[in-house]
């Protein structure tokens, strides 16, 4: 039954331009107005990152990779540590900074952001939608969105992405179609296989809290890496090449901070030494990516972390850029280790560095306890 | 702040406490606390400077006056290391000894950080701390701080505002806290608060 569905909802003509100008059927507009709702959830939510530059940095690329129909596409982006990009059938995109956060370049983000496109161009949300829109489930969003739940816009984005899961079919087409357009753009054709490397790595440590929502219904990680990298191989791939890596450490400099701040708060600890470990190998933001080590070795607090952690910190404090907090957090661990005296050492360089910082007492009163 | 979590991570605990609450009613906590009545959780005292509905149970009490999301009072005493803060029933990943957990050792700081990383975990956003500094809890050395964040209900959510005064005695957290949406309901109930936080009895050795 599946199968003959599948083959019935197979011939439906790609998305164009201007799509939604287009859009006759009746099933069709309905299931788009319903989606207005999310997306009218997205602008408002308080979760979306509200940066112009940002913004226009994924506009650009998303224009660069399909320029046909750029215009038909917007990108919310949502700050949520989770590893996770939504699409929905009116031409509405979710990204996720969990996701921006493991990107290492522009070509990995494009890779994503191609894929979603594919989803887009091919109405793999109709097909879907004419299968199974009077199951529990899609009665269940679209009761969500029209009762106007009140939950707010990521429970209610978890709900439509819970049961707006693709087949592994459409997933491969996404891929496919996504290769394609970054290809088109010149992007470095091993992208994709990559971030799914990277994705199989951290979800080897624990699927569930990482791979939530739509991304948990994709096809299996070990799966997707070895195609797409054989795609990767093909002759007429070789000649992409581009990364991108400098323009994508600019367009999110202002935010990755933030981001790790948030990873960390999910305390996933081995997720996130495995994700520090690899971004620590790209040469752009290292005293972040120090910090963030110390922090997360400070929160553990296993045998030996503390140690590590203090040495993450020192070298987050040689940084050019090293914010204040580094040294605080410095004397905060060398205070847990019984070194009073380097404690307060750092400590006093937080409170020349910062002198106003509200939790300035706080830190007077360790120095004070000597 | 409870139906706050309710909602996204703990619905299941909130109503069985509640419901715990009425079945020992009779034989332990009572559904009301009077104005000026001195409420003992473990060895922590309070005096209630108001008229509070209360549930809970011996290591936890929920107040409030006119509802959980308006305003919400809590008394939690003697968190134990590798317990989470409200005392829930633990995840898949902290029964790994991941996610947010009380630890031994913590200190104010880390207890202010460990609150902050358990509304942003609980799905509330926009989530910051600020004021940490020493204060008396009781008759011990403790610390108080801010805390604000924002519902994620539709319409870009609520923002609240919360206190906390807390101490680590014996590697065990206890404290205190009160959070109301910062428009109105915050700032109508600050000083009423800050009289119960001021009305802390704890011994300083256990």
């Amino acid at each position: 039954m599946l199968a003959l569905t599948a083959c019935a909802t197979r011939n439906l003509p790609d998305a164009g331009a201007q799509h939604r100008e287009q859009v006759v059927e009746q099933d069709e507009a309905g299931l788009w107005a319903q989606m207005d709702r999310i997306e009218a959830l997205m602008k408002e939510a308080p979760e979306r990152v509200r940066d112009p530059a940002l913004q226009t940095y994924v506009d650009e690329l998303k224009c660069k990779l399909a320029p046909d129909i750029c215009a038909d596409i917007r990108i919310y982006i949502l700050r949520q540590s989770q590893f996770n990009a939504f699409m929905t059938p009116n031409g509405a995109m979710g990204l996720f900074t969990g996701l921006l956060l493991r990107c290492e370049d522009e070509a990995q983000l494009a890779s994503v952001i191609g894929h979603e496109i594919a989803h887009y161009q091919k109405r793999h949300v109709l097909e879907n939608w004419r299968r199974a829109k009077n199951t529990a489930g899609w009665v269940t969003v679209i009761g969500m969105l029209a009762g106007g739940s009140g939950i707010g816009a990521l429970a209610t984005i978890g709900a439509y992405v819970n049961f707006a899961s693709f087949s592994r079919t459409q997933e491969k087409e996404a891929d496919e179609v996504g290769f394609a357009s970054l290809q088109q753009a010149n992007y470095a054709s091993d992208a994709p296989s990559l971030v799914w490397a990277n994705v199989l790595e951290e979800e080897k440590l624990d699927p569930r809290p990482f791979l939530s929502g739509l991304f948990a219904s994709h096809p299996s990680s070990p799966e997707r890496q070895r195609y797409l990298a054989e795609m990767a191989k093909q002759p007429s791939a070789a000649a992409s090449k581009a990364r991108g890596a400098i323009d994508f450490a600019n367009a999110i400099a202002a935010h990755r901070s933030q981001w790790l701040d948030d990873e960390l708060a999910r305390r996933a600890y081995r997720q996130t030494e495995l994700l520090l470990n690899r971004l620590g190998k790209i040469p752009y933001g290292q005293g972040q990516i120090s910090y963030a080590q110390g922090e997360l070795y400070r929160k553990r607090d296993l045998p030996g972390d503390l140690n590590r952690a203090a040495a993450a910190y020192q070298r987050a404090a040689n940084d050019k850029n090293a914010s204040s907090v580094v040294f605080r957090d410095l004397g905060l661990t060398l205070k847990k280790q019984g070194d009073q005296k380097g404690a307060n050492a750092a400590f006093s360089e937080y409170l020349t560095r910062s002198p106003q910082a509200d939790d300035a007492a706080m830190i007077r009163s360790y120095i004070n306890a000597r | 702040m409870h139906v706050k979590f309710c909602l996204f991570s703990t619905r299941a605990r909130c109503f069985s406490i509640a419901l715990l609450s009425l079945v020992l009613g009779g034989c332990g906590v009572s559904a009301i606390v009077k104005e000026n009545e001195v409420i003992k959780v473990k060895d922590v005292s309070v005096t209630s400077p108001l008229r509070f509905s209360q549930f809970g149970t011996s290591r936890e009490r929920y107040w409030t006056m006119d509802g959980l999301m308006l305003n919400d009072f809590r008394i939690f005493a003697d968190v134990k290391p590798g317990e989470n803060l409200f005392l829930n029933t633990k995840s898949r990943s902290e029964r790994k000894g991941e996610g947010s957990l009380y630890k031994k050792g913590m200190d104010a700081l880390e207890v202010q950080e460990l609150f902050v990383d358990t509304l942003k975990s609980a799905g509330l956003a926009e989530v910051s701390s600020s004021g940490l500094k020493p204060a008396p809890f009781g008759q011990r050395s403790g610390f108080r701080f801010n805390l604000q964040f924002q519902t994620p209900g539709t319409g870009g959510g609520l923002i609240y505002r919360a206190m906390v005064l807390a101490e680590v005695e014996s590697d065990t957290l206890s404290y205190l806290y009160f959070d109301a949406p910062a428009e109105f309901f915050f700032e109508r109930d600050k000083t009423a608060i800050e009289k119960l936080f001021g009305s802390v009895t704890a011994p300083s050795v256990r």
